[in-house]
């Protein structure tokens, strides 16, 4: 048998596109079941908005729908579950499918040169326990008192038996353990395949920076992840079983728990989770920086030990998290410090990407557009987040809008723009269609200038002293000044969501009837660009040998021999030794 | 294919299937990291309560005997014994002690879970209940969280057993016993941690 056998093509509709295990078609249903969530956590937030504009106003459209009971309008107890399910629903049910499990179960084998996963039957495994996770979201809407509303971060008091009563809170987080044990099972199988299933040659200076992006990724999945599993456990012992974990009370006479320990739980995973999503943003946006740019990425090596660096120390700054908590000082200057060591590697990678673009012939197509994007408000972003990382600033910022602005700026906007980004790149592979140019930019234009103006107004605001989660901000006389800049905010996001039109048009539009792609229309280098579009299941055949790293571009040699500007990773150059730094050698024959 | 199928010299056969080991054990040893994790974090949440606490075990808290968690450590080590026996029995080809070895550690783990349960019964007797605070808590949700652990080896030796007794097992496909011994290793490492660091310290 060999290593990697050649599967013959399923022949019936169950096999071929329901329990599959071609890690191609998982990624696409991953991609789907994104989607749909991400639709549904945006007019979760569009329902936020319009209650922070107008607020006991009657909400349109979506109002005459869902809220008849209210007359259409946000009521008081509907709010908390609104904004729990958002923050819920966009990282564990949108971007974390989206970003990990579309692009790293299309994306890995296709890279590094493989015929599949490692585990293809736990690969299949993984996505079907994920849908479980889904249903048991949309079920937790239907129990008596609703569904979760305990916020995202879910600490108790709130989310125990008294702070939120009834099943749907017990089932969102009875989903989040599901979705976890999903999301550890894909992490798995990423992280072996890397290590086992990289073609002949590929060595791991020679990874693309997807892939290593993907790979540190489900590192932090594989080991964080479960934490959040032990923590949901806990509070679902505490709510069906009467233990008392997280309930308040004084050890000694064996009374209760400790609340904060949950929140020990929770940033423990919590604060790696950031950087599990954005890390493959990053990945995908150095490499495409890189291929549009027309040029070597800069100091590969430097991208790769600042990735390395940040997902290492993305482990130990949680506590920055709960500066607010009694914790002692001396420990909250530790973690202050450790939190702001991270804008170092943070730093080499932006500067990287600078020098990658510095003199090279850019092209600005769509998913350079959105990476571009990217680095912009993953830079607003991180600048912002200093100031939540210095202990001083900290207590007067600390659950205010600012905090709602400065995360969403890296984990929403930076992650979403990040998502298209792949979106628009890998699409032609992934149909065989290119999509189109025109909508693509309309889309990007509407979605990136709306969401820098979204998440600005949140951080004005927030600096302005609104508090997060209020239901309705002007009942306080301090905050009613404010209610101009919320409603321009909210009618920003309503402009972003407009944009959105643009890609499903785009998407579905471009699925059928878009221009055929060709085996390599961004005239790439990197392995998957090598095998037709849509690639065959086997993907490989045979499994390629590659020569060097994934960004040659530019280099004089090849232009002149060869009569183009980039080399594929599988093409030997004779004469001459490439490597993944070919900068300097570039800057001396130039 | 077009390519008529040659059979593959045996030595490449069996490099291939030592690649084929190594990848399936470096996916479980990534399980383990996972799983050890959510067990650490466990380990973490009783840490804290107890530096919490000036006063350990509370004073409230009734006395009740540890001899069955004492007992349940040895049977749970024996059990891990007893597999390691049968699988070095499977790599020497003795397939009849490999069997019996397996069935063997089914009945340990059945044991294990059967004292396990007539703990927890006797526990709440002496009115020690989930819900009386946070040492119960500690005691009755790290031993469920681990039970169910053990609930799952259970399962995982009676299927093994099953398929030894039907002699599905050789050399080649040896691996899918030798992970599942791993992870019997492994939940058996994690009862003894617990019974040192909840019932004896």
């Amino acid at each position: 048998m060999d290593l990697q056998p050649i599967h013959h093509e399923p022949t019936s509709f169950v096999k071929k596109y329901l329990f599959t295990t071609d890690h191609k078609v998982i990624g696409k249903q991953f991609l789907w079941a994104g989607l749909l969530f991400l639709l549904w956590g945006g007019l979760l937030a569009m329902m936020i908005r319009w209650q922070w504009a107008y607020p006991g106003e009657k909400v349109p459209v979506i109002g005459d729908i869902f809220l008849r009971e209210s007359g259409g309008a946000v009521t008081p107890s509907l709010y908390p579950k609104l904004f729990t399910n958002h923050g819920l629903i966009m990282i564990f049910w949108a971007i974390t499918p989206m970003l990990i499990g579309a692009f790293g179960n299309y994306c890995i084998p296709l890279m590094i040169g493989a015929r599949d996963m490692a585990f293809p039957l736990l690969n299949m495994l993984s996505f079907w326990v994920f849908v479980i996770s889904q249903i048991m979201v949309g079920a937790s809407f239907f129990f008596d008192n609703g569904a979760a509303a305990a916020a995202w971060i879910s600490y108790p008091p709130m989310s125990g038996n008294i702070g939120t009563p009834g099943h749907g809170q017990t089932m969102m987080m009875a989903a989040i353990f599901v979705t976890g044990v999903a999301t550890i099972m894909g992490g798995i199988n990423y992280v072996t395949t890397v290590i086992r299933f990289r073609a002949p040659g590929m060595t791991w200076m020679r990874l693309p920076l997807t892939v290593w992006g993907l790979w540190l990724t489900s590192i932090l999945n594989v080991l964080f992840v479960p934490v959040l599993g032990s923590a949901g456990l806990l509070l679902i012992l505490d709510r069906m079983f009467g233990t008392q974990f997280f309930v308040a009370g004084a050890n000694a006479t064996g009374t209760g728990g400790d609340p904060i320990l949950f929140q020990h739980l929770f940033w423990i995973f919590g604060h790696p989770e950031v950087y599990i999503l954005i890390l493959p943003a990053w990945g995908i946006v150095g490499d495409v920086i890189s291929f549009f740019s027309r040029k070597p990425a800069y100091w590969y090596k430097g991208t790769v030990i600042a990735l390395i660096a940040v997902t290492v120390l993305s482990a130990v700054v949680y506590g920055h998290h709960m500066f607010m908590t009694g914790m002692n000082p001396l420990l909250g200057q530790s973690f202050m410090i450790l939190t702001l060591v991270i804008s170092i590697p943070a730093e080499v990678l932006f500067l990287n990407w600078l020098h990658t673009m510095w003199k090279g012939s850019i092209r600005l197509t769509v998913p350079m557009l959105f990476a571009l994007g990217t680095v912009f408000v993953f830079g607003l972003g991180g600048l912002t987040g200093i100031f939540l990382g210095t202990i001083s600033t900290d207590i007067y910022l600390h659950d205010t809008m600012y905090v709602v602005g400065h995360f969403h700026y890296t984990m929403a906007a930076a992650t979403f723009l990040g998502t298209f980004c792949a979106v628009y790149f890998w699409f032609p592979k992934m149909f065989g269609r290119k999509m189109n140019p025109m909508l693509g930019k309309l889309h990007f234009w509407f979605s990136f200038i709306f969401i820098t103006l979204v998440f600005g107004g949140q951080l004005i605001v927030g600096y302005a002293g609104q508090p997060r989660w209020f239901f309705d901000p002007y009942q306080y006389t301090f905050l009613q000044h404010l209610h101009d800049a919320n409603i321009k905010t909210s009618w920003a996001a309503f402009a972003l969501l407009f944009g959105q039109i643009f890609f499903v048009i785009n998407f579905f539009k471009s699925m059928f009837a878009g221009e055929e792609a060709g085996d390599n229309p961004w005239e790439v280098g990197t392995l998957e660009w090598t095998i037709p579009s849509p690639p065959p299941v086997h993907n490989f055949d045979p499994i390629p040998t590659v020569y060097h790293g994934p960004h040659e571009y530019a280099h004089p040699g090849v232009l002149e021999k060869m009569g183009k500007d980039w080399l594929g990773q599988d093409e030997a150059f004779e004469g001459i030794e490439l490597s993944a730094s070919t900068d300097e050698k570039v800057a001396q024959s130039a | 294919m077009a390519a008529k199928i040659v059979e593959m010299p045996p030595h490449v056969a069996a490099q291939n299937r030592a690649r084929r080991e190594w990848t399936a054990l470096l996916g479980m040893i990534f399980v383990l990291a996972a799983w050890a994790m959510m067990f650490a974090a466990l380990f973490f949440s009783y840490a804290i309560v107890r530096v919490r606490s000036n006063v350990w075990p509370p004073v409230n808290a009734p006395e009740f005997s540890i001899m069955l968690p004492a007992i349940n450590s040895f049977v749970i080590a024996l059990s891990s014994l007893v597999l390691h026996r049968g699988v070095s029995h499977l790599r020497k080809e003795k397939f009849a002690a490999f069997r019996n070895a397996f069935i063997l550690g089914s009945v340990f783990a059945a044991l294990f879970l059967g004292l396990q349960w007539h703990f927890w019964s006797d526990l709440m007797a002496t009115g020690l209940t989930p819900d009386s605070g946070s040492y119960a808590s500690i005691i009755f949700g790290l031993t469920w969280v681990h039970a169910a652990h053990v609930l799952i080896g259970f399962f995982a030796l009676v299927y093994l057993s099953i398929q030894a007794w039907r002699q599905a097992y050789r050399l080649e496909n040896s691996i899918t016993v030798r992970l599942w011994t791993m992870y019997w290793h492994f939940v058996g490492i994690v009862w003894l941690l617990m019974f040192v660091t909840i019932f004896i310290m």
